[in-house]
């Protein structure tokens, strides 16, 4: 694959799935500062994982294993942000939602924040209709398991918007 | 609220146009963060350049003045002297790449990326290069009239050094592949119900 191939891949992949980008990164980013260190990082990744990508699964399958690989890993850094001693103009933000505000959507993201980092993947992968065996693929655990861990959070969930 | 609803209130954010990414912002921070390496790697060739040359230097001048005629020392000294030259050929090469690097988000980004590979290379290598420096100086002093305390004194000298790089070379080089193990051994007992 040439060089030229990858980053035409690699840009056609940010513009068509920024969505599934965006909605790992408000999950696991509570700040703006926070949510552009972890888009670059994953748009590092996604970069980097172009020529490892042997179209066995779709794409949003391939970026959902790469971004909430980044997203876990980042999130269990001591320290979220940039390296403080690299001086990083921050006045301007790399992600820029033009999203009308949703009350229930913003209860959703609060929610989801409140899971630990492996109940919040399945979450998002539950919510984007991936099914118990792609879940079981991007994750690494079985389809039984997979099934059980769902259950709960749907549980949980309804339960908690009952209350609220 | 139903599992449904949810679901339909989380598609709602599928609209792309709601969604923007700067990417004058992006390069911005990419270039940020590939300065920050470029100046970690800079640090290091310029130390080990330095310290081989000089160390070097001053062991071969060190010997031809006395006329010792000791080859083990000699040859460490030219070992030291060639492996400082060749740092300095390979940054020479490092900053000609630098210099003609695509400047666009993801030609700083390869270039971000080799910078960082290099860097692990280099500390390896060095790591190795420690232990053969040890070597040869263990052998010239051995055989030379130091006192016992000297010998402990220089041993103990070049074990905390040789550990003190390993340390940085894993503390700094291989604290990623950690975070993958610890990550994995997460998802396992997470997943042990």
């Amino acid at each position: 694959m040439t060089e030229n191939e990858i980053n035409h891949i690699f840009q056609t992949w940010l513009k068509q799935h920024k969505a599934l980008l965006f909605k790992i990164v408000r999950s696991y980013a509570f700040n703006e500062e926070d949510r552009d260190d972890l888009f670059q990082e994953i748009a590092i990744q996604v970069w980097r994982s172009v020529t490892s990508f042997k179209q066995q699964s779709a794409v949003t399958t391939w970026l959902y294993r790469v971004a909430l690989n980044t997203a876990i890993k980042w999130t269990t850094k001591e320290r979220k942000h940039q390296d403080r001693h690299e001086s990083i103009d921050v006045s301007q933000h790399i992600i820029e939602s033009h999203q009308p505000p949703d009350d229930r959507l913003a209860w959703l993201y609060e929610e989801i924040a409140q899971l630990n980092e492996v109940d919040r993947s399945l979450t998002l992968l539950l919510l984007d209709g991936f099914s118990y065996k792609e879940m079981s693929k991007i994750l690494g655990i079985s389809e039984s398991n997979v099934g059980v861990k769902i259950n709960r959070i749907k549980k949980h969930l309804t339960t908690k918007s009952e209350k609220s | 609220m139903e599992f449904k609803e949810m679901k339909k209130i989380w598609d709602t954010q599928n609209d792309e146009a709601l969604y923007v990414i700067n990417e004058d912002a992006l390069h911005r921070r990419i270039k940020a963060k590939k300065m920050g390496t470029k100046r970690k790697t800079s640090f290091s060739e310029v130390i080990l350049i330095v310290s081989n040359l000089c160390a070097g230097g001053v062991v071969i001048i060190s010997h031809l003045l006395k006329n010792s005629g000791n080859v083990a020392a000699l040859s460490m000294g030219a070992m030291m002297m060639i492996v400082g030259a060749y740092i300095l050929f390979m940054r020479s090469q490092r900053i000609k790449r630098d210099q003609q690097t695509d400047v666009s988000i993801l030609g700083d980004l390869e270039n971000a990326i080799e910078n960082i590979n290099y860097r692990i290379k280099l500390s390896q290598s060095m790591i190795w290069f420690c232990l053969i420096v040890i070597a040869f100086t263990m052998y010239t002093v051995l055989n030379s009239d130091k006192s016992l305390l000297n010998i402990i004194l220089i041993s103990g000298f070049f074990i905390i050094g040789f550990f003190m790089s390993r340390w940085e070379h894993k503390r700094f080089n291989l604290g990623k592949k950690k975070q993958l193990l610890d990550l994995k051994e997460k998802l396992i007992n997470e997943f042990e119900m």
